[in-house]
């Protein structure tokens, strides 16, 4: 046998693993050869020496400061998740509004279907309400995980700008619907 | 046992005090491994914390079919490896290491605690000598007292590859005590079977 072969045996024989005829061959073996029997004692040294070290305890506020960092990480995430929201909810906002005042304006511009646009119109423009109103909780939700002034002046910004949209809205098709109504057959 | 499997559901449904709970139970062994691995207190603290955040966020893959401590300790080993093969760490050699630095300007010490330091500083040393790979199996070997297929499970691989890891660590610390010089004792002195109690944790 190899005297690497030898070597793994000193291992298990740290370990406890090898059986009493293996560790009596092992044994005739060390008293033959030089070189495994240094080995042996070098080896069977380190293995003293991490056994004689004690096991290593963490600091008496490991558990707080894990319970701190798990909670700083969930106001991360929630912060994130704000930005998240505040984002869809603009983009939400200026995409619907865009689309509804090209509806708008492309069917009051075509004579035919003015008088449509008329009926169209309004239960258009309470759909777009409705979803200027679901889109703005998702904000106002997103500024609350935020919690920074500047977000919540930002969100303020935005949901001015929204009623002033629906406000302007409100006024065009007033102002097409007197016109159409007052023209003369 | 099923103490713990109460906390790990009460932690996955988001119940922080539950998660504590198990932070308490494992942070020895957790903290123990990262320093070993690291080398020093800090990087092993900040590592270990790392560990429980890992923990929380992947519970929900825990598979209650194993045991809760090889799942814990297999996180931790694959975060230390992860986090030193980022690091780049340079291998240094013994004759690199800072030797009993922390002993020098402690003078007023009990000469058992300079004895200790001195020992903790050869430990350390002679681990970071080592391949993490095999810096792992020894940490699991003889400071968690784990047996080979514990071992094996914590760090994702075979019975054979963890007898054979051990086997080269061993060869690999030998090596460095002989070509350090290093003072080495009759083998009847090495503890062959491990008799730590485990405090911190039944496994």
């Amino acid at each position: 046998m190899s005297c690497s072969r030898w070597s793994e045996w000193m291992s298990l024989r740290l370990d406890g693993l090898l059986a009493r005829d293996q560790e009596e061959a092992l044994l005739a073996h060390l008293a033959a050869c030089q070189a495994c029997q240094q080995q042996w004692e070098a080896m069977s040294w380190a293995s003293s020496l991490l056994t004689s070290e004690p096991v290593v305890k963490p600091p008496a506020d490991f558990t707080a400061k894990v319970e701190r960092r798990l909670r700083q990480r969930e106001l991360l995430r929630g912060r994130l998740m704000g930005s998240l929201k505040v984002c869809v909810g603009s983009v939400s906002i200026w995409g619907s509004a865009a689309a509804i005042a090209l509806v708008l304006l492309t069917t009051l511009w075509t004579p035919s279907l003015r008088a449509v646009t008329l009926h169209v119109g309004f239960p258009l423009l309470a759909n777009s309400v409705s979803m200027l109103s679901i889109v703005t909780r998702a904000g106002i939700a997103g500024a609350r995980a935020l919690c920074t002034t500047s977000t919540a002046l930002l969100l303020f910004g935005y949901i001015c700008l929204a009623l002033a949209l629906v406000a302007s809205w409100t006024r065009v098709v007033a102002l097409c619907r007197g016109k159409l109504s007052t023209r003369p057959e | 046992m099923e103490q713990e499997g109460q906390w790990v559901q009460a932690a996955l449904g988001g119940d922080q005090r539950a998660f504590a709970h198990l932070v308490d139970a494992y942070k020895g062994p957790v903290y123990n491994v990262c320093y070993r691995m690291l080398g020093n207190p800090a990087d092993a603290e900040d590592a270990a914390q790392e560990t429980f955040i890992r923990i929380y966020t992947r519970l929900g893959l825990y598979d209650p079919q194993l045991k809760l401590s090889s799942w814990v300790l297999s996180v931790a080993s694959h975060y230390c490896i992860d986090r030193l093969r980022r690091q780049h760490i340079k291998w240094l050699s013994l004759d690199d290491l800072p030797f009993g630095h922390q002993v020098e300007d402690r003078e007023d010490l009990p000469e058992d605690l300079l004895l200790q330091d001195e020992r903790r500083a050869q430990v350390q040393s002679l681990l970071q000598s080592l391949p993490a790979e095999y810096r792992m199996v020894i940490a699991l070997r003889y400071w968690q007292d784990l047996s080979y297929e514990e071992i094996a499970r914590a760090v994702g691989t075979t019975e054979s590859a963890v007898k054979s890891r051990l086997h080269r660590a061993r060869e690999m610390l030998a090596q460095q005590a002989i070509d350090r010089r290093m003072p080495i004792a009759q083998p009847e002195q090495a503890a062959c079977h491990r008799k730590r109690v485990m405090t911190d944790v039944v496994f």
